[in-house]
């Protein structure tokens, strides 16, 4: 049987965390390819550690910071009435932790990338530095965007080890997808794990597809021009 | 070309440095005391009461045992697949049966070596530690999930007996294993939990927070042993499988807080 449940809240998830992503990354990444801060690089190292820490090192960590116990995960009780913890909103708060890295750094490239002639050449227009970094910086990070975007959505997507320990296999509210695979696989439920490892399979393949699709299309077209 | 000579005699050197390694890996490798060594795949929550076994042993017998643990099911898979281990500690009895069945572990049945007891834990909490008093809980209440874990399946089976498994539903979190239970009471995630006694026992949990629940409040869990097949010639391997039997090693194992083979509740396979 297929938990179409669990497979409608992953993309709820990756969604949410994906767009939330974008949004925070952008200012973040902004900062980080012009600042010349002496602590830029502690910054850039933190945004980092992801992808170096195990799963579930973050996991345990969060299970800390979010517990009613802890200031954070008081004053969020005491905001919301709910817990962090074994709430999808706690999930999509770890999922913007866990993936920032992969939507920062291919933003921070794109950034690094625009040519600073462009904008003093809109600055001596008269630009505003919003209407620069809309009408100028935007328009040539779209790759990077995409990207960004792409990324932090599929690595979400798959997201196991920190759900596993923040999560409490909730249905419908912290039961994604790895973790209804990881249980048929355990429980020796073999045609349950095929059918919903065959659908993000097929999935994220498609997705990663598009994205490398898109880019070397945008790249024939620039060297076209 | 001196291009090409240096690339020729880099290929005709490259083969002496491997040999080297290979010499010295074997040197290395060779153990240094005498008998075999023997390698205990144990379940993650069995641990520490192996490491305390494997100390014990190394004293009595004279030769070391080496301890890889992880999840019962993990082990389970890697010996299926050919993993090098010699003796095999589970954390239920279905899975060293299978490997009884599939001829991979000797001898037609498993032996039990210990039982464990689910403890009820409820920190901060003004009210005596009672399976009814979860009624009266509005926060989350930590079972491992039953469908992994067995001490999850105890734990259910515990709560369905006293009538409050369908009623706790809404506030029940399943964690991965017993072990994964007892961190989210440890760290105030959930406000109860039904947990194992031992780590309750190990993480010294005042005694006014937890209840201990025996037979019939709670099924034990029987954790079964298996040695395995390949091992069969491994004298070292041969006698920690039986040192484990020992009164002297069941003492160890009921200070920790499991139950042994002539305790009480439950009877002897």
């Amino acid at each position: 049987m297929i938990d179409g449940a669990a497979l409608s809240l992953s993309l709820q998830l990756a969604l949410t965390s994906s767009l939330l992503l974008l949004l925070m990354a952008t200012p973040l990444a902004w900062w980080l390819s012009r600042t010349r801060h002496r602590l830029a690089p502690l910054v850039e190292a933190t945004v980092a550690l992801p992808l170096v820490l195990p799963p579930t090192v973050l996991g345990f960590y969060l299970l800390l910071l979010f517990s009613p116990q802890s200031f954070i995960g008081q004053a969020w009780v005491t905001l919301t009435g709910s817990q962090l913890t074994f709430s999808f909103a706690g999930l999509v708060i770890a999922s913007v932790m866990y993936s920032l890295p992969f939507a920062v750094q291919p933003l921070q490239v794109a950034f690094n990338a625009v040519d600073r002639a462009y904008l003093e050449a809109a600055a001596t227009l008269g630009a505003s530095p919003w209407d620069r970094f809309v009408s100028v910086v935007l328009p040539l990070s779209k790759r990077g965007y995409l990207t960004a975007g792409v990324l932090a959505f599929a690595h979400t997507l798959g997201e196991f080890g920190v759900v596993l320990m923040i999560g409490g296999n909730i249905p419908g509210e912290t039961r994604v997808v790895s973790i209804a695979i990881y249980e048929a696989v355990e429980t020796l439920d073999y045609p349950s794990a095929h059918g919903l490892s065959l659908i993000l399979l097929a999935f994220s393949l498609l997705v990663l597809w598009a994205l490398f699709g898109g880019r070397r299309r945008a790249e024939v077209r620039e060297m076209m021009r | 070309m001196p291009g090409y000579r240096s690339l020729d005699t880099s290929m005709r050197r490259r083969p002496r440095i491997v040999d080297w390694l290979l010499i010295l890996s074997i040197c290395l490798s060779t153990p240094l005391q005498a008998g075999d060594p023997a390698v205990v795949a144990v379940a993650a929550n069995f641990l520490g009461t192996a490491q305390r076994l494997a100390d014990d042993f190394a004293q009595y017998d004279g030769a070391a045992v080496r301890l890889v643990s992880g999840s019962s099911g993990q082990l389970y898979a890697q010996i299926s697949q050919g993993a090098p281990y010699d003796v095999f500690l589970s954390a239920d009895t279905a899975r060293p049966q299978r490997l009884v069945d599939a001829g991979l572990a000797v001898g037609n049945a498993v032996t039990v070596y210990c039982r464990g007891l689910l403890a009820l834990w409820l920190p901060n909490s003004a009210m005596p530690p009672a399976l009814q008093a979860l009624q009266q809980l509005s926060g989350p209440i930590a079972i491992a999930n039953p469908a992994l874990a067995p001490y999850g399946a105890a734990a259910q089976s515990s709560l369905t007996q006293a009538g409050l498994w369908s009623s706790l539903q809404p506030q029940l979190v399943l964690a991965q294993n017993v072990t994964a239970a007892h961190t989210m009471v440890a760290s105030g995630n959930a406000q109860a939990g039904i947990v194992a006694l031992t780590t309750v026992l190990a993480s010294n949990v005042d005694a006014s927070e937890y209840l201990t629940l025996p037979p019939p409040l709670a099924p034990t869990v029987e954790q079964g042993a298996v040695l395995l097949t390949d091992s069969v010639n491994n004298a070292t391997a041969a006698a920690f499988f039986a040192y484990l039997r020992s009164s002297r090693a069941q003492d160890i194992i009921s200070g920790d807080g499991y139950l042994v083979a002539d305790d009480l509740y439950g009877s002897d396979p």
